[in-house]
């Protein structure tokens, strides 16, 4: 665990204590004690679920909203700058000093009160059965120890087999016996044993002990609400039902309010030695905490009826805003780059960033070239190549990269690549635009992923196309490298093939090709300065969701066929058809009788039905072209095949043809999967070949 | 209930939970509606104690409302903190109407405590399923707000007022 990760638990869990205390304050006088205490579960939930958590979204977050984890991680990017890293080791070890001291602090005192505690008298029988009494009364259990003590008030002390420590030489009011003995029956001593492990781990924030102080101030308002709920139930539980005795009874309700509030409040500021101490519940407190659950006793009963179920939902809704999105430290605000301040602070947030995905850092890659914007870049780009961009973008903005326009602001020109500057080939040709860009074999398991990128610049009118290979790292986030750069010289050259299979048969080749196709559309949308994951969806308009997606608009799979042919035999004047069927493992598994090599209806294609489809027969009767459509559909894709005719001239001297491509779906191949096919050569109308592979 | 209270909570709600807007502007402002809610309140006979803790609630919604209809703006925390409040007010506001018509008209008092009930619940399931796109739920969703809009519309319009009973008992 680092400082910067204690830093960031402590301030996340401060963040969501003020949210509490804020809803508490809203909501004072409108909920009861009950809500008061359980809202902090909220807070458990925060300190219970590890920082940094991504599956739970929200539409409205917390930590979108104050982007805690964001901060921490500029801070110690600045500290890393900075070089403090062994004040910072110093920093640590003051903080695991103080979570041992203040262990010890406690254990000491804990162990003290036991002590003083096993030393004081036991309590003689009539007190013993005055609790038993009314514990008897209030269907609670007994404590099996009580013990006296001949100054302050009455607490209950351990977890496991808890003692009742009661003040000697008077006797107890029953409502204060009743209130030790829920603290029993509720473990508020075990909450107690868990706030100030929260303090131990929090020692150095003062928030956190206030915080803690105000949840056992509330336990104990709770207990309170508790003790008047009892005592009102078993009161009323005596009486009849008339409406008298019903406005006698709600007389009576009052009156006790008042003398339990009255009780504590001369039990305020009793000196005694189980206060505020680890282990114990304790029913006196200071005159500002009695203050409040004076209040509370004053509301009891005046929180509007049936309000438990809103009090419920208000919880829920607060404890996922504490834990939802906590990615929000993801997000890249490129303002205008004013002076070298703004720029310094757009690089640290750059490097903060981390991507989900391997898409979604191919995106941000993209959108660095599209934009010519470098700060895209360096959120993405791999740590030991950062450096080298730092310097060059620094190099830029003090040399060409910006300019004083005549109101004398200083303004930024595109960002241009200086060759001489920069050894990294990160930007093409100064002035050049991408102007479109495809995604090909994206494949990403868990650490690493790489694609092929063809991507399209544009200068003076003229187009060149570029092959990338992308390799994809998981770093903090996803990052990008170029592994290689080449540029396209023919046109219809296509992409590489993520998975091929070929089968050769008395001189005919048949190769099967397949790749996953993607692309970024929206990077060529907009060229807004603004970007935010749409993984972050809270807060985020739909129009924002579509600008800046995290993942590809289309992940299409494509399948290719090229038929080629080594024979002796000529081709030339013969007319060539080929009806193939291609389909993967999982289709087959699917569907075993694309295997079938007798399939389609148990036939071939007849003479005739490939003399209409080639267009040597004239049928009559018939329109010539909806006869050809019937069976062009009969053998299309839909049904696993896919038909094709031409000249037999075009497979000359050995020459590869491509024969069918289809692509679909919103899926793609993970690059280990097997490729399949069926194919029907057809020369003259005559099955000459079945190839399958 | 006053017949002056109810004309104000029936409009109250329809201000407040249906919007048409022309560009940004929204010509059924919510804080004309929340508004209204408070007027009502104001025009009973007599204030219940909950319906005085319920105004400062009431009135942060008007500015809140006010303050979105003019200038375009979002912030996480008042977003969270709003959507809270929206749901205790609403919940405790349509609570107390039905305390008031309980007695004379319990069935319009047992539809209010569904809807009310009903309300909270999918305030919740739209904050928790709201950020994952599932357009099923989604659109569950938004059904389910607007059966509860139209029930409870329903609900309100039949609410006779008693003017008379309520005076006589204050007197």
């Amino acid at each position: 665990m680092t400082i910067w990760q204690i830093a960031e638990y402590s301030l996340a869990i401060s963040i969501v204590a003020l949210l509490i205390l804020l809803m508490k304050g809203v909501f004072h006088d409108k909920l009861d004690a009950r809500w008061h205490y359980f809202i902090w579960l909220v807070l458990a939930v925060r300190i219970l679920v590890p920082i940094g958590m991504k599956w739970m979204k929200a539409p409205i977050s917390l930590f979108q909203a104050i982007p805690v984890g964001y901060w921490v991680d500029l801070w110690e990017l600045m500290a890393q700058k900075a070089g403090i890293e062994s004040v910072l080791k110093i920093v640590v070890n003051i903080y695991v000093s103080g979570v041992f001291a203040l262990t010890a602090y406690y254990l000491l005192i804990s162990i003290v009160l036991r002590v003083k505690i096993f030393r004081l008298p036991a309590a003689d029988e009539q007190t013993v059965e005055r609790v038993a009494v009314i514990a008897e009364k209030y269907n609670l259990k007994t404590c099996n120890k009580i013990k006296l003590t001949p100054t302050g008030t009455p607490f209950v002390c351990g977890l496991i087999s808890p003692t009742l420590v009661l003040p000697a030489g008077e006797e107890c009011w029953e409502e204060v016996i009743l209130h030790e003995l829920l603290h029993k029956k509720y473990g508020d001593v075990m909450v107690n044993y868990l706030l100030h492990v929260v303090r131990i781990f929090n020692w150095f924030n003062p928030l956190i002990w206030y915080v803690t102080g105000v949840v056992q101030n509330d336990s104990e308002a709770l207990c309170d609400q508790r003790v008047l709920e009892a005592v009102n139930s078993a009161e009323a539980d005596c009486g009849d039902n008339s409406w008298e005795k019903s406005n006698q009874e709600e007389s009576c309700k009052k009156s006790r309010q008042k003398e339990y509030g009255t009780m504590l409040l001369n039990m305020a500021e009793n000196k005694h030695f189980g206060k505020n101490t680890i282990g114990t519940s304790n029913m006196a407190n200071s005159y500002r905490s009695m203050k409040i659950r004076i209040k509370r006793i004053v509301d009891f009963g005046k929180v509007p009826a049936g309000i438990g179920f809103a009090a419920l939902c208000i919880t829920i809704i607060l404890s996922i805003s504490s834990i939802a999105n906590y990615d929000a430290r993801k997000s890249i605000i490129v303002k205008d780059i004013e002076n070298e301040t703004d720029l310094n602070h757009a690089m640290l947030r750059a490097q903060v960033f981390e991507a989900d995905t391997a898409e979604e850092a191919a995106y941000l890659y993209l959108k660095a070239m599209k934009d010519m914007n470098p700060m895209y870049l360096m959120a993405v780009l791999p740590k030991e190549e950062i450096p080298a961009l730092e310097e060059w973008i620094r190099n830029t903005y003090r040399a060409e990269g910006f300019y004083h326009d005549e109101k004398g602001k200083l303004m930024q020109e595109n960002w241009i690549y200086y060759k001489e500057i920069l050894p990294n080939p990160w930007f093409i040709q100064d002035g050049n635009r991408m102007v479109t860009c495809f995604f090909y074999n994206m494949v990403a398991d868990e650490n690493r992923g790489s694609a092929v990128a063809e991507v399209v610049f544009k200068y003076d009118g003229e187009e060149t196309s570029f092959w990338w290979d992308l390799e994809f790292i998981k770093e903090d986030g996803w990052k990008v490298r170029r592994l290689d750069e080449k540029e396209i010289t023919d046109p219809k050259e296509m992409a590489p093939a993520l998975l091929s299979v070929s089968e050769e048969k008395n001189g005919w080749m048949v190769e099967v090709e397949a790749r996953n196709e993607g692309s970024f559309m929206a990077v060529f949308v907009q060229s807004g300065w603004n970007f935010v994951p749409s993984t972050v969806t809270g807060g985020i308009t739909e129009s924002q969701v579509v600008d800046y997606p995290s993942q590809f608009e289309d992940s299409i799979k494509w399948r290719y066929a090229y038929l080629s042919y080594q024979g002796e035999k000529s081709l030339e004047d013969s007319m060539i058809n080929v009806l193939i069927r291609m389909y993967d493992e999982e289709e087959l598994k699917q569907n075993p009788e694309l295997a079938n090599t007798e399939l389609h209806e148990g036939k071939q294609l007849t003479k005739e039905e490939l003399d209409i489809l080639s267009g040597n027969t004239v049928i009559v009767g018939k329109k010539q072209e909806e006869m050809v459509a019937e069976l062009k559909n009969r053998y299309s894709s839909s049904d696993g095949y896919s038909y094709h005719t031409f000249d037999g001239a075009e497979l000359a001297n050995g020459k590869r043809k491509l024969i069918d491509g289809s692509g679909g779906g919103y899926d793609s191949w993970n690059g280990d999967e097997k490729l399949h096919f069926t194919a029907w050569i057809y020369c003259d109308g005559e099955c000459v070949e079945v190839i399958q592979k | 209930m006053t017949a002056k209270s109810l004309r104000y909570i029936k409009w109250g709600f329809v201000l407040m939970f249906f919007n048409i807007n022309i560009g940004r502007f929204d010509l059924l402002p919510n804080f004309a509606g929340v508004l209204l809610l408070i007027m009502a309140l104001r025009s009973q006979w007599e204030e219940t104690e909950t319906e005085k803790r319920l105004e400062p609630l009431l009135t942060a919604l008007v500015i809140d409302y006010f303050l979105h209809w003019i200038f375009a703006f979002d912030n996480g925390v008042e977003n969270l903190m709003i959507t809270i409040i929206s749901i205790y007010t609403i919940y405790v506001y349509l609570g107390e109407v039905m305390v008031r018509v309980e007695d004379r008209q319990p069935e319009i008092a047992g539809t209010l405590q569904k809807v009310r009930i009903g309300y909270a619940l999918l305030q919740v399931l739209n904050y928790v399923c709201g950020a994952y796109n599932m357009a099923a739920i989604v659109m569950i969703i938004a059904i389910g707000f607007l059966v509860l809009l139209v029930v409870m519309l329903f609900a309100l319009f039949g609410i006779a007022p008693n003017e008379e009973a309520e005076g006589a008992s204050n007197e």
